[in-house]
Protein backbone atom coordinates (compact mmCIF):
# COMPACT_ATOMS: atom_id res chain seq x y z
CA UNK A 1 0.00 0.00 0.00
CA UNK A 2 3.17 2.09 0.82
CA UNK A 3 4.42 1.69 -2.46
CA UNK A 4 0.78 2.45 -4.28
CA UNK A 5 0.81 5.43 -2.49
CA UNK A 6 4.53 6.50 -3.51
CA UNK A 7 3.74 6.20 -7.24
CA UNK A 8 0.35 8.47 -7.02
CA UNK A 9 2.26 11.07 -5.54
CA UNK A 10 4.39 10.65 -8.00
CA UNK A 11 1.83 10.93 -10.98
CA UNK A 12 0.52 14.10 -9.30
CA UNK A 13 3.93 15.35 -10.29
CA UNK A 14 3.06 15.36 -13.62
CA UNK A 15 0.86 18.50 -14.07
CA UNK A 16 1.33 20.86 -17.32
CA UNK A 17 1.63 24.36 -16.94
CA UNK A 18 -0.10 27.02 -19.78
CA UNK A 19 1.99 29.75 -21.21
CA UNK A 20 0.78 33.17 -21.50
CA UNK A 21 0.46 32.19 -24.66
CA UNK A 22 -2.26 29.30 -24.80
CA UNK A 23 -3.75 31.18 -22.00
CA UNK A 24 -4.37 34.03 -24.14
CA UNK A 25 -5.37 32.14 -27.10
CA UNK A 26 -8.27 30.26 -25.27
CA UNK A 27 -9.25 33.69 -23.69
CA UNK A 28 -9.23 35.21 -26.79
CA UNK A 29 -12.24 33.07 -28.11
CA UNK A 30 -13.84 33.10 -24.72
CA UNK A 31 -14.16 36.49 -25.11
CA UNK A 32 -16.19 35.87 -28.47
CA UNK A 33 -18.05 33.43 -26.96
CA UNK A 34 -18.88 35.21 -24.03
CA UNK A 35 -19.79 38.68 -25.82
CA UNK A 36 -22.23 36.21 -28.09
CA UNK A 37 -23.60 34.87 -25.31
CA UNK A 38 -24.04 37.82 -23.46
CA UNK A 39 -26.39 39.56 -26.56
CA UNK A 40 -28.86 36.41 -26.17
CA UNK A 41 -32.53 37.74 -25.60
CA UNK A 42 -32.38 35.43 -22.40
CA UNK A 43 -29.44 36.77 -20.77
CA UNK A 44 -31.23 40.02 -21.27
CA UNK A 45 -34.03 39.14 -19.49
CA UNK A 46 -31.92 38.30 -16.96
CA UNK A 47 -31.12 41.77 -16.12
CA UNK A 48 -34.60 42.77 -16.11
CA UNK A 49 -35.40 43.33 -19.99
CA UNK A 50 -38.01 40.67 -20.47
CA UNK A 51 -41.23 40.22 -21.80
CA UNK A 52 -42.69 42.60 -18.81
CA UNK A 53 -40.01 45.31 -19.91
CA UNK A 54 -41.84 44.74 -23.44
CA UNK A 55 -45.18 44.68 -21.86
CA UNK A 56 -44.57 48.11 -20.49
CA UNK A 57 -43.76 49.64 -23.45
CA UNK A 58 -46.69 51.93 -25.03
CA UNK A 59 -47.91 51.12 -28.16
CA UNK A 60 -46.71 53.86 -29.51
CA UNK A 61 -43.07 52.51 -28.74
CA UNK A 62 -43.88 49.73 -30.21
CA UNK A 63 -45.30 50.83 -33.67
CA UNK A 64 -41.73 52.74 -34.17
CA UNK A 65 -39.84 49.58 -33.12
CA UNK A 66 -41.77 47.65 -35.70
CA UNK A 67 -40.83 50.68 -38.31
CA UNK A 68 -37.71 50.83 -37.53
CA UNK A 69 -37.30 46.33 -37.68
CA UNK A 70 -38.92 46.97 -41.03
CA UNK A 71 -36.51 49.64 -42.65
CA UNK A 72 -33.82 47.70 -41.57
CA UNK A 73 -35.22 44.67 -43.53
CA UNK A 74 -35.93 46.48 -46.54
CA UNK A 75 -32.28 47.56 -46.50
CA UNK A 76 -31.11 44.28 -46.72
CA UNK A 77 -33.42 43.03 -49.47
CA UNK A 78 -32.39 46.02 -51.50
CA UNK A 79 -28.79 44.91 -51.11
CA UNK A 80 -29.37 41.20 -51.54
CA UNK A 81 -31.35 42.01 -55.23
CA UNK A 82 -27.92 43.88 -56.62
CA UNK A 83 -26.09 43.22 -59.79
CA UNK A 84 -24.30 40.74 -58.44
CA UNK A 85 -24.66 36.86 -59.13
CA UNK A 86 -22.84 33.67 -58.22
CA UNK A 87 -22.99 33.38 -62.35
CA UNK A 88 -20.43 36.50 -62.40
CA UNK A 89 -17.75 34.78 -60.16
CA UNK A 90 -18.45 31.01 -62.07
CA UNK A 91 -18.09 33.14 -65.29
CA UNK A 92 -14.02 34.62 -63.57
CA UNK A 93 -13.34 31.49 -62.78
CA UNK A 94 -13.29 29.49 -66.21
CA UNK A 95 -10.26 28.49 -67.32
CA UNK A 96 -8.62 28.41 -64.39
CA UNK A 97 -6.35 25.35 -64.19
CA UNK A 98 -4.88 25.99 -60.83
CA UNK A 99 -6.20 26.31 -57.07
CA UNK A 100 -4.44 27.04 -53.83
CA UNK A 101 -6.11 27.21 -50.51
CA UNK A 102 -5.98 26.60 -46.90
CA UNK A 103 -7.90 25.47 -44.24
CA UNK A 104 -7.49 28.24 -40.73
CA UNK A 105 -8.91 26.91 -38.04
CA UNK A 106 -9.85 28.79 -34.73
CA UNK A 107 -7.77 30.22 -32.97
CA UNK A 108 -6.44 30.75 -35.95
CA UNK A 109 -4.34 27.92 -36.90
CA UNK A 110 -3.70 26.41 -40.48
CA UNK A 111 -5.13 22.97 -40.36
CA UNK A 112 -5.25 21.96 -44.39
CA UNK A 113 -3.58 23.04 -47.28
CA UNK A 114 -4.60 21.68 -50.83
CA UNK A 115 -3.54 22.11 -53.94
CA UNK A 116 -6.04 21.41 -57.34
CA UNK A 117 -4.56 21.20 -60.65
CA UNK A 118 -6.69 20.52 -63.84
CA UNK A 119 -5.23 19.81 -67.37
CA UNK A 120 -5.80 21.79 -70.23
CA UNK A 121 -9.57 19.79 -71.22
CA UNK A 122 -10.54 20.45 -67.84
CA UNK A 123 -10.60 17.29 -66.47
CA UNK A 124 -9.31 17.17 -62.52
CA UNK A 125 -5.23 15.70 -62.60
CA UNK A 126 -3.66 15.90 -59.23
CA UNK A 127 -4.90 16.91 -55.60
CA UNK A 128 -2.70 17.28 -52.48
CA UNK A 129 -3.46 18.43 -49.40
CA UNK A 130 -1.20 18.94 -46.28
CA UNK A 131 -3.05 17.73 -42.78
CA UNK A 132 -1.30 19.81 -40.78
CA UNK A 133 -3.44 19.10 -38.19
CA UNK A 134 -2.61 15.22 -38.39
CA UNK A 135 0.63 15.10 -39.70
CA UNK A 136 0.09 13.75 -42.83
CA UNK A 137 -0.05 14.48 -46.58
CA UNK A 138 -1.98 13.09 -49.63
CA UNK A 139 -1.25 13.16 -53.24
CA UNK A 140 -4.03 11.64 -55.17
CA UNK A 141 -3.62 11.15 -58.65
CA UNK A 142 -6.08 9.06 -61.06
CA UNK A 143 -7.53 7.37 -58.57
CA UNK A 144 -4.58 6.15 -56.78
CA UNK A 145 -3.53 7.87 -53.27
CA UNK A 146 -0.05 8.29 -51.89
CA UNK A 147 -0.43 9.06 -48.16
CA UNK A 148 2.07 10.03 -46.34
CA UNK A 149 2.35 9.53 -42.30
CA UNK A 150 4.71 11.69 -41.33
CA UNK A 151 4.60 10.38 -37.02
CA UNK A 152 4.79 6.88 -38.42
CA UNK A 153 7.17 7.63 -41.37
CA UNK A 154 4.97 5.74 -43.56
CA UNK A 155 3.55 5.99 -46.84
CA UNK A 156 0.67 4.08 -47.77
CA UNK A 157 -0.20 3.64 -51.64
CA UNK A 158 -3.48 2.20 -52.21
CA UNK A 159 -5.81 2.41 -55.03
CA UNK A 160 -9.55 2.66 -53.20
CA UNK A 161 -12.83 3.67 -54.24
CA UNK A 162 -14.78 5.31 -50.94
CA UNK A 163 -11.15 7.23 -50.17
CA UNK A 164 -11.19 8.48 -54.10
CA UNK A 165 -14.52 9.21 -53.81
CA UNK A 166 -14.17 11.73 -50.22
CA UNK A 167 -11.52 13.19 -52.27
CA UNK A 168 -13.91 14.11 -55.19
CA UNK A 169 -16.28 15.16 -52.69
CA UNK A 170 -13.42 17.61 -50.96
CA UNK A 171 -12.86 19.26 -54.84
CA UNK A 172 -16.33 19.61 -55.49
CA UNK A 173 -17.45 21.50 -52.28
CA UNK A 174 -13.69 23.47 -51.89
CA UNK A 175 -12.35 24.27 -55.40
CA UNK A 176 -13.91 27.50 -56.05
CA UNK A 177 -15.22 26.33 -59.59
CA UNK A 178 -17.06 22.93 -58.43
CA UNK A 179 -17.95 24.74 -54.85
CA UNK A 180 -19.85 27.57 -57.27
CA UNK A 181 -21.25 25.55 -59.55
CA UNK A 182 -22.63 23.01 -56.79
CA UNK A 183 -24.10 25.99 -54.75
CA UNK A 184 -26.30 26.99 -58.00
CA UNK A 185 -27.20 23.27 -58.14
CA UNK A 186 -28.22 22.78 -54.57
CA UNK A 187 -30.03 26.35 -54.72
CA UNK A 188 -32.19 24.91 -57.14
CA UNK A 189 -32.79 21.37 -55.72
CA UNK A 190 -33.64 23.57 -52.23
CA UNK A 191 -32.40 23.01 -48.47
CA UNK A 192 -29.98 25.40 -48.79
CA UNK A 193 -30.95 29.23 -48.77
CA UNK A 194 -28.38 31.65 -50.42
CA UNK A 195 -27.90 35.27 -49.70
CA UNK A 196 -26.30 37.82 -51.24
CA UNK A 197 -25.05 40.91 -49.52
CA UNK A 198 -23.93 43.82 -51.76
CA UNK A 199 -22.16 46.86 -50.01
CA UNK A 200 -22.09 50.65 -50.75
CA UNK A 201 -18.87 50.86 -51.05
CA UNK A 202 -17.53 49.25 -54.38
CA UNK A 203 -14.25 48.06 -52.88
CA UNK A 204 -15.92 46.15 -50.50
CA UNK A 205 -16.43 42.45 -50.59
CA UNK A 206 -19.57 41.07 -51.52
CA UNK A 207 -20.82 38.29 -49.12
CA UNK A 208 -22.67 35.30 -50.16
CA UNK A 209 -24.33 33.75 -47.09
CA UNK A 210 -25.46 30.23 -47.67
CA UNK A 211 -27.28 28.51 -44.84
CA UNK A 212 -27.74 24.29 -44.80
CA UNK A 213 -31.00 22.89 -43.30
CA UNK A 214 -29.60 20.47 -40.73
CA UNK A 215 -28.57 17.08 -42.07
CA UNK A 216 -27.91 18.76 -45.87
CA UNK A 217 -24.08 19.74 -45.67
CA UNK A 218 -22.09 16.81 -46.14
CA UNK A 219 -25.25 14.44 -47.99
CA UNK A 220 -25.99 11.13 -45.99
CA UNK A 221 -24.56 12.70 -42.92
CA UNK A 222 -26.61 13.73 -39.46
CA UNK A 223 -25.38 17.19 -39.22
CA UNK A 224 -26.89 20.49 -37.89
CA UNK A 225 -27.14 23.66 -39.46
CA UNK A 226 -24.11 25.36 -41.22
CA UNK A 227 -23.80 28.13 -42.39
CA UNK A 228 -20.86 29.56 -44.65
CA UNK A 229 -19.93 32.86 -45.70
CA UNK A 230 -17.94 33.80 -49.47
CA UNK A 231 -16.54 37.07 -49.93
CA UNK A 232 -15.79 37.81 -53.19
CA UNK A 233 -13.38 40.12 -54.89
CA UNK A 234 -15.67 43.03 -55.92
CA UNK A 235 -13.27 43.61 -59.08
CA UNK A 236 -12.19 40.20 -59.95
CA UNK A 237 -15.57 38.52 -58.45
CA UNK A 238 -12.83 35.76 -57.32
CA UNK A 239 -13.61 34.11 -53.98
CA UNK A 240 -10.93 34.96 -51.17
CA UNK A 241 -12.16 33.48 -48.02
CA UNK A 242 -14.95 31.29 -46.87
CA UNK A 243 -15.95 31.58 -42.96
CA UNK A 244 -17.66 28.04 -41.78
CA UNK A 245 -20.07 28.13 -38.95
CA UNK A 246 -21.84 24.88 -37.73
CA UNK A 247 -24.88 25.72 -35.57
CA UNK A 248 -24.48 24.01 -32.31
CA UNK A 249 -26.30 25.14 -28.47
CA UNK A 250 -28.43 27.45 -29.92
CA UNK A 251 -26.48 29.52 -32.14
CA UNK A 252 -23.57 29.53 -34.49
CA UNK A 253 -20.56 28.87 -33.34
CA UNK A 254 -17.26 29.45 -35.97
CA UNK A 255 -15.48 26.82 -37.08
CA UNK A 256 -12.39 28.47 -39.05
CA UNK A 257 -12.35 29.44 -42.68
CA UNK A 258 -11.03 28.53 -45.84
CA UNK A 259 -8.83 31.26 -47.32
CA UNK A 260 -7.84 31.62 -51.39
CA UNK A 261 -4.59 31.86 -51.89
CA UNK A 262 -3.69 31.94 -55.57
CA UNK A 263 -5.48 31.86 -59.06
CA UNK A 264 -3.85 30.01 -61.84
CA UNK A 265 -0.43 30.69 -60.38
CA UNK A 266 1.52 27.43 -62.21
CA UNK A 267 2.66 24.96 -59.44
CA UNK A 268 6.14 23.72 -58.65
CA UNK A 269 7.05 20.62 -60.82
CA UNK A 270 7.16 18.74 -57.61
CA UNK A 271 4.20 19.33 -55.79
CA UNK A 272 2.92 16.04 -56.31
CA UNK A 273 6.16 14.07 -56.47
CA UNK A 274 6.31 13.52 -53.08
CA UNK A 275 9.78 11.50 -53.14
CA UNK A 276 11.79 14.53 -53.41
CA UNK A 277 10.44 15.09 -49.83
CA UNK A 278 10.28 11.95 -48.21
CA UNK A 279 13.16 11.41 -45.37
CA UNK A 280 15.67 8.83 -46.69
CA UNK A 281 14.16 6.43 -43.38
CA UNK A 282 10.37 6.65 -44.51
CA UNK A 283 8.77 2.98 -45.34
CA UNK A 284 6.61 2.90 -48.58
CA UNK A 285 3.74 0.35 -48.65
CA UNK A 286 2.25 -0.02 -52.18
CA UNK A 287 -1.02 -2.28 -51.58
CA UNK A 288 -2.11 -1.15 -55.53
CA UNK A 289 -0.94 -4.48 -56.53
CA UNK A 290 -2.28 -6.40 -53.35
CA UNK A 291 -5.69 -7.60 -53.18
CA UNK A 292 -7.09 -6.80 -50.14
CA UNK A 293 -9.98 -7.85 -48.15
CA UNK A 294 -12.65 -10.54 -49.23
CA UNK A 295 -14.30 -11.39 -52.61
CA UNK A 296 -18.16 -10.72 -52.15
CA UNK A 297 -19.00 -13.33 -54.75
CA UNK A 298 -22.60 -14.61 -53.80
CA UNK A 299 -22.81 -13.57 -50.35
CA UNK A 300 -25.20 -10.92 -49.05
CA UNK A 301 -23.46 -7.76 -47.38
CA UNK A 302 -24.07 -9.02 -44.05
CA UNK A 303 -22.56 -12.50 -44.58
CA UNK A 304 -19.55 -10.61 -46.21
CA UNK A 305 -19.47 -8.58 -43.43
CA UNK A 306 -19.60 -11.43 -41.07
CA UNK A 307 -16.83 -13.60 -42.69
CA UNK A 308 -14.59 -10.19 -43.12
CA UNK A 309 -14.48 -10.06 -39.70
CA UNK A 310 -14.09 -13.71 -38.53
CA UNK A 311 -11.21 -14.19 -41.09
CA UNK A 312 -9.33 -11.47 -39.54
CA UNK A 313 -10.07 -12.62 -35.91
CA UNK A 314 -8.94 -15.92 -36.47
CA UNK A 315 -5.53 -14.22 -38.63
CA UNK A 316 -4.71 -12.35 -35.27
CA UNK A 317 -5.52 -15.32 -32.75
CA UNK A 318 -3.08 -17.11 -34.92
CA UNK A 319 -0.89 -14.49 -34.76
CA UNK A 320 -0.33 -14.46 -38.49
CA UNK A 321 -0.04 -10.71 -39.09
CA UNK A 322 0.64 -11.14 -42.76
CA UNK A 323 -2.67 -12.55 -43.10
CA UNK A 324 -4.43 -9.86 -40.69
CA UNK A 325 -2.96 -6.96 -42.53
CA UNK A 326 -4.13 -8.75 -45.98
CA UNK A 327 -7.62 -8.88 -44.82
CA UNK A 328 -7.66 -5.62 -43.18
CA UNK A 329 -6.47 -3.37 -46.00
CA UNK A 330 -4.65 -0.42 -45.05
CA UNK A 331 -2.75 -1.88 -42.02
CA UNK A 332 0.56 -3.00 -43.06
CA UNK A 333 1.85 -6.19 -40.69
CA UNK A 334 3.76 -4.34 -38.46
CA UNK A 335 0.40 -2.18 -37.75
CA UNK A 336 -1.81 -5.36 -37.14
CA UNK A 337 0.94 -5.96 -34.65
CA UNK A 338 1.47 -3.07 -32.85
CA UNK A 339 -2.92 -2.87 -32.32
CA UNK A 340 -2.13 -6.32 -31.00
CA UNK A 341 0.65 -4.81 -28.88
CA UNK A 342 -1.74 -1.89 -27.82
CA UNK A 343 -3.81 -4.01 -26.04
CA UNK A 344 -1.46 -4.86 -23.41
CA UNK A 345 -0.22 -8.96 -23.21
CA UNK A 346 -3.62 -10.30 -24.44
CA UNK A 347 -3.39 -13.02 -25.71
CA UNK A 348 -6.26 -13.99 -27.50
CA UNK A 349 -8.01 -17.74 -26.53
CA UNK A 350 -10.67 -17.88 -29.12
CA UNK A 351 -13.57 -15.39 -31.06
CA UNK A 352 -16.63 -16.25 -29.04
CA UNK A 353 -19.31 -14.71 -31.63
CA UNK A 354 -19.62 -12.42 -34.51
CA UNK A 355 -22.32 -10.96 -35.92
CA UNK A 356 -25.24 -9.78 -36.82
CA UNK A 357 -23.65 -6.98 -38.96
CA UNK A 358 -25.89 -3.50 -38.28
CA UNK A 359 -26.32 -0.84 -40.95
CA UNK A 360 -24.29 2.02 -40.81
CA UNK A 361 -25.81 5.03 -40.66
CA UNK A 362 -25.10 8.44 -42.92
CA UNK A 363 -22.81 8.75 -45.28
CA UNK A 364 -20.24 6.05 -43.55
CA UNK A 365 -21.73 3.30 -45.53
CA UNK A 366 -20.89 -0.31 -45.03
CA UNK A 367 -21.97 -2.07 -41.74
CA UNK A 368 -20.90 -2.64 -38.36
CA UNK A 369 -20.27 -5.91 -37.15
CA UNK A 370 -20.21 -6.93 -33.45
CA UNK A 371 -17.62 -9.31 -32.06
CA UNK A 372 -16.63 -10.99 -28.78
CA UNK A 373 -13.01 -11.90 -28.49
CA UNK A 374 -11.61 -13.69 -25.42
CA UNK A 375 -8.61 -13.56 -24.16
CA UNK A 376 -6.04 -13.94 -21.07
CA UNK A 377 -4.20 -11.07 -19.44
CA UNK A 378 -2.26 -11.33 -16.01
CA UNK A 379 -3.31 -15.29 -16.15
CA UNK A 380 -6.87 -14.03 -16.22
CA UNK A 381 -9.63 -14.65 -18.55
CA UNK A 382 -11.75 -11.45 -19.73
CA UNK A 383 -13.87 -10.92 -22.76
CA UNK A 384 -13.14 -7.92 -25.49
CA UNK A 385 -15.90 -6.67 -27.42
CA UNK A 386 -15.19 -5.16 -30.88
CA UNK A 387 -17.57 -3.05 -33.23
CA UNK A 388 -15.86 -3.28 -36.46
CA UNK A 389 -16.76 -0.74 -39.47
CA UNK A 390 -16.49 -3.11 -43.01
CA UNK A 391 -17.16 -1.79 -45.99
CA UNK A 392 -17.09 -2.47 -49.70
CA UNK A 393 -13.31 -0.75 -51.19
CA UNK A 394 -13.51 -1.30 -54.81
CA UNK A 395 -16.51 -3.39 -56.92
CA UNK A 396 -17.04 -7.13 -55.28
CA UNK A 397 -14.70 -6.83 -52.10
CA UNK A 398 -14.48 -6.01 -48.63
CA UNK A 399 -12.35 -4.44 -46.26
CA UNK A 400 -11.91 -3.51 -42.96
CA UNK A 401 -12.60 0.60 -42.23
CA UNK A 402 -12.77 0.75 -38.46
CA UNK A 403 -11.31 -2.34 -35.72
CA UNK A 404 -13.60 -0.76 -33.61
CA UNK A 405 -12.02 -1.86 -30.08
CA UNK A 406 -13.47 -0.49 -26.91
CA UNK A 407 -16.53 0.04 -28.67
CA UNK B 1 -10.54 33.18 -2.27
CA UNK B 2 -14.25 33.46 -3.32
CA UNK B 3 -15.89 30.45 -3.49
CA UNK B 4 -16.67 28.56 -6.66
CA UNK B 5 -20.18 28.30 -6.25
CA UNK B 6 -20.46 32.02 -5.89
CA UNK B 7 -18.01 33.22 -8.98
CA UNK B 8 -20.80 30.65 -10.76
CA UNK B 9 -23.21 32.52 -10.04
CA UNK B 10 -22.21 35.70 -10.71
CA UNK B 11 -20.69 34.78 -13.77
CA UNK B 12 -24.52 33.24 -14.39
CA UNK B 13 -25.51 37.13 -13.84
CA UNK B 14 -22.85 38.46 -16.46
CA UNK B 15 -20.31 39.38 -14.27
CA UNK B 16 -16.95 38.61 -16.61
CA UNK B 17 -14.54 38.48 -14.18
CA UNK B 18 -16.56 36.55 -12.20
CA UNK B 19 -15.65 34.21 -14.98
CA UNK B 20 -12.05 34.57 -15.48
CA UNK B 21 -11.19 33.70 -12.11
CA UNK B 22 -12.96 30.63 -12.47
CA UNK B 23 -10.95 30.09 -15.76
CA UNK B 24 -7.51 31.19 -14.23
CA UNK B 25 -8.33 28.97 -11.37
CA UNK B 26 -9.13 25.71 -13.16
CA UNK B 27 -7.37 25.82 -16.76
CA UNK B 28 -4.17 24.45 -15.53
CA UNK B 29 -5.91 21.33 -13.99
CA UNK B 30 -8.09 21.18 -17.00
CA UNK B 31 -5.05 21.11 -19.35
CA UNK B 32 -3.18 18.91 -17.32
CA UNK B 33 -6.50 16.18 -17.26
CA UNK B 34 -6.49 16.76 -21.06
CA UNK B 35 -2.91 16.19 -21.79
CA UNK B 36 -2.80 13.10 -20.06
CA UNK B 37 -5.74 11.83 -21.98
CA UNK B 38 -5.15 13.23 -25.16
CA UNK B 39 -1.03 13.22 -25.17
CA UNK B 40 -0.52 16.52 -27.17
CA UNK B 41 -1.10 20.14 -26.23
CA UNK B 42 -2.95 20.86 -29.69
CA UNK B 43 -5.66 18.82 -28.75
CA UNK B 44 -5.74 19.62 -25.49
CA UNK B 45 -5.75 22.90 -25.97
CA UNK B 46 -8.79 22.51 -28.32
CA UNK B 47 -10.54 20.02 -25.58
CA UNK B 48 -10.27 22.86 -22.68
CA UNK B 49 -11.05 25.50 -24.94
CA UNK B 50 -14.25 23.55 -26.36
CA UNK B 51 -15.70 22.62 -22.58
CA UNK B 52 -15.36 26.44 -21.57
CA UNK B 53 -17.05 27.67 -24.46
CA UNK B 54 -19.83 24.95 -23.56
CA UNK B 55 -19.72 26.33 -20.44
CA UNK B 56 -20.44 29.39 -21.28
CA UNK B 57 -23.14 28.43 -23.49
CA UNK B 58 -24.66 26.44 -20.81
CA UNK B 59 -24.11 28.71 -17.94
CA UNK B 60 -28.37 29.18 -17.31
CA UNK B 61 -28.57 25.68 -16.84
CA UNK B 62 -25.80 24.36 -15.01
CA UNK B 63 -26.83 22.97 -11.66
CA UNK B 64 -23.41 21.57 -9.71
CA UNK B 65 -24.09 18.26 -8.14
CA UNK B 66 -20.60 18.24 -7.16
CA UNK B 67 -17.20 20.71 -7.24
CA UNK B 68 -17.12 22.90 -10.51
CA UNK B 69 -13.91 21.17 -10.91
CA UNK B 70 -15.09 17.72 -10.77
CA UNK B 71 -17.79 18.83 -13.45
CA UNK B 72 -15.41 20.59 -15.79
CA UNK B 73 -13.21 17.44 -15.45
CA UNK B 74 -15.46 15.21 -16.30
CA UNK B 75 -16.53 17.24 -19.64
CA UNK B 76 -12.75 17.26 -20.47
CA UNK B 77 -12.61 13.52 -20.09
CA UNK B 78 -15.96 13.50 -22.36
CA UNK B 79 -14.46 15.71 -24.68
CA UNK B 80 -11.55 13.63 -24.99
CA UNK B 81 -12.78 9.92 -25.68
CA UNK B 82 -14.86 12.02 -28.33
CA UNK B 83 -11.67 13.21 -29.91
CA UNK B 84 -10.05 10.16 -29.37
CA UNK B 85 -12.61 8.28 -31.50
CA UNK B 86 -12.26 11.18 -34.44
CA UNK B 87 -8.60 10.25 -34.06
CA UNK B 88 -8.92 6.49 -34.71
CA UNK B 89 -9.76 6.84 -38.45
CA UNK B 90 -7.25 5.27 -40.47
CA UNK B 91 -6.89 7.98 -42.93
CA UNK B 92 -7.45 11.78 -42.32
CA UNK B 93 -10.62 12.45 -44.52
CA UNK B 94 -10.21 15.54 -46.96
CA UNK B 95 -13.68 16.41 -46.45
CA UNK B 96 -14.21 17.38 -43.40
CA UNK B 97 -12.33 20.59 -41.38
CA UNK B 98 -9.95 19.43 -38.32
CA UNK B 99 -9.17 20.63 -34.74
CA UNK B 100 -5.78 22.93 -34.87
CA UNK B 101 -2.67 22.15 -35.76
CA UNK B 102 -0.09 21.73 -32.77
CA UNK B 103 0.45 24.93 -30.53
CA UNK B 104 3.45 27.15 -31.13
CA UNK B 105 4.04 27.33 -27.47
CA UNK B 106 3.83 23.96 -26.22
CA UNK B 107 2.44 22.88 -22.26
CA UNK B 108 5.06 22.50 -20.48
CA UNK B 109 5.61 20.15 -17.14
CA UNK B 110 5.74 21.74 -14.18
CA UNK B 111 8.29 19.88 -12.60
CA UNK B 112 10.68 18.95 -15.52
CA UNK B 113 13.15 15.93 -14.75
CA UNK B 114 13.63 12.83 -16.19
CA UNK B 115 11.51 10.80 -14.08
CA UNK B 116 9.13 12.97 -14.43
CA UNK B 117 9.47 12.89 -18.34
CA UNK B 118 9.11 9.41 -18.08
CA UNK B 119 6.32 8.55 -16.00
CA UNK B 120 4.56 10.79 -18.20
CA UNK B 121 5.49 8.81 -21.17
CA UNK B 122 4.48 5.57 -19.45
CA UNK B 123 1.13 7.45 -18.65
CA UNK B 124 0.45 8.11 -22.18
CA UNK B 125 0.92 4.65 -23.20
CA UNK B 126 -2.06 3.31 -21.01
CA UNK B 127 -5.07 2.27 -22.25
CA UNK B 128 -7.08 5.33 -22.50
CA UNK B 129 -9.69 3.58 -19.61
CA UNK B 130 -6.98 3.42 -17.40
CA UNK B 131 -5.42 6.70 -18.14
CA UNK B 132 -8.77 8.18 -17.44
CA UNK B 133 -9.40 7.25 -13.61
CA UNK B 134 -5.97 7.96 -13.10
CA UNK B 135 -6.22 11.29 -14.54
CA UNK B 136 -9.99 12.17 -12.81
CA UNK B 137 -8.83 11.04 -9.52
CA UNK B 138 -5.35 12.06 -9.17
CA UNK B 139 -5.16 15.64 -11.07
CA UNK B 140 -9.16 16.74 -10.88
CA UNK B 141 -9.89 15.06 -7.34
CA UNK B 142 -12.81 12.95 -8.58
CA UNK B 143 -13.43 10.14 -6.16
CA UNK B 144 -13.90 6.35 -7.26
CA UNK B 145 -18.13 6.77 -6.41
CA UNK B 146 -18.25 9.90 -8.56
CA UNK B 147 -16.37 8.78 -11.66
CA UNK B 148 -18.72 5.46 -12.03
CA UNK B 149 -21.29 7.51 -12.00
CA UNK B 150 -19.91 10.35 -14.55
CA UNK B 151 -18.38 7.28 -16.91
CA UNK B 152 -21.84 4.93 -16.22
CA UNK B 153 -19.71 2.24 -14.93
CA UNK B 154 -19.64 0.02 -11.82
CA UNK B 155 -17.66 1.17 -8.90
CA UNK B 156 -15.91 -2.18 -9.39
CA UNK B 157 -15.01 -0.79 -12.88
CA UNK B 158 -13.78 2.21 -11.87
CA UNK B 159 -11.62 0.87 -9.16
CA UNK B 160 -9.98 -1.99 -11.10
CA UNK B 161 -9.26 0.11 -14.20
CA UNK B 162 -7.38 2.26 -11.02
CA UNK B 163 -5.34 -0.46 -9.78
CA UNK B 164 -4.27 -1.84 -13.33
CA UNK B 165 -3.10 1.18 -14.78
CA UNK B 166 -1.03 2.13 -10.80
CA UNK B 167 0.61 -2.07 -12.02
CA UNK B 168 1.01 -1.04 -15.54
CA UNK B 169 2.84 2.15 -14.69
CA UNK B 170 4.91 0.38 -12.16
CA UNK B 171 5.55 -2.12 -14.50
CA UNK B 172 6.43 0.34 -17.11
CA UNK B 173 9.25 2.29 -14.87
CA UNK B 174 10.36 -1.04 -13.66
CA UNK B 175 11.83 -1.89 -17.01
CA UNK B 176 13.18 0.98 -17.28
CA UNK B 177 15.31 0.51 -14.50
CA UNK B 178 15.80 2.17 -10.93
CA UNK B 179 13.67 5.30 -10.75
Amino acid sequence: MKRERNIEDRIADVQYRSGTCVRERIRSHLDKVWRRRMSQPCVLARFGFGAGTLARLSKVALIALLLIVAGVWLVQINKSTGAYALEQTADALKGIRYFHFQFISRPKKPAREAWIEYDPNDSMRDVRVNFYDQNSVMVWSENVTRYWNQDKHEVWVFRDDEYTEKVLYFVQRHDPRQAIAYLQQRGERGGIRIDIAQPQASADPITVTVTYDPNTYLIGKAQPAVREFYHIDPLTKLITSMDVETFSNGRYMSKGAWEYIDYNRPFDPNTFDLKGELPADVSWSDTTSIVMGVEQGTLSDEEVGVKLVREFLDAWAANDYEKAAQIHGYAVAGEVESIANALGKKDILQVVSVGPPVRAEGSLGGLFVPSEVEYEENGQKAVMHLRTHVSQYTKGRWRIRDLGMGK
Amino acid sequence: MLDDAILLWRSKRGDRKAFDLLYERHLDTLLTVAMNLLGNTSDAEDAVQDVFASFIESLDTIALRSSLRNFLAICVANKSRDMLRRRNRPLADPRSEAPPADAPEPLELVIHNEQVRRLADALARLPYEQREVIALHIHAGLTFRAMARALKVSLGTVQSRYRYGLNNLKAALNGEGPT
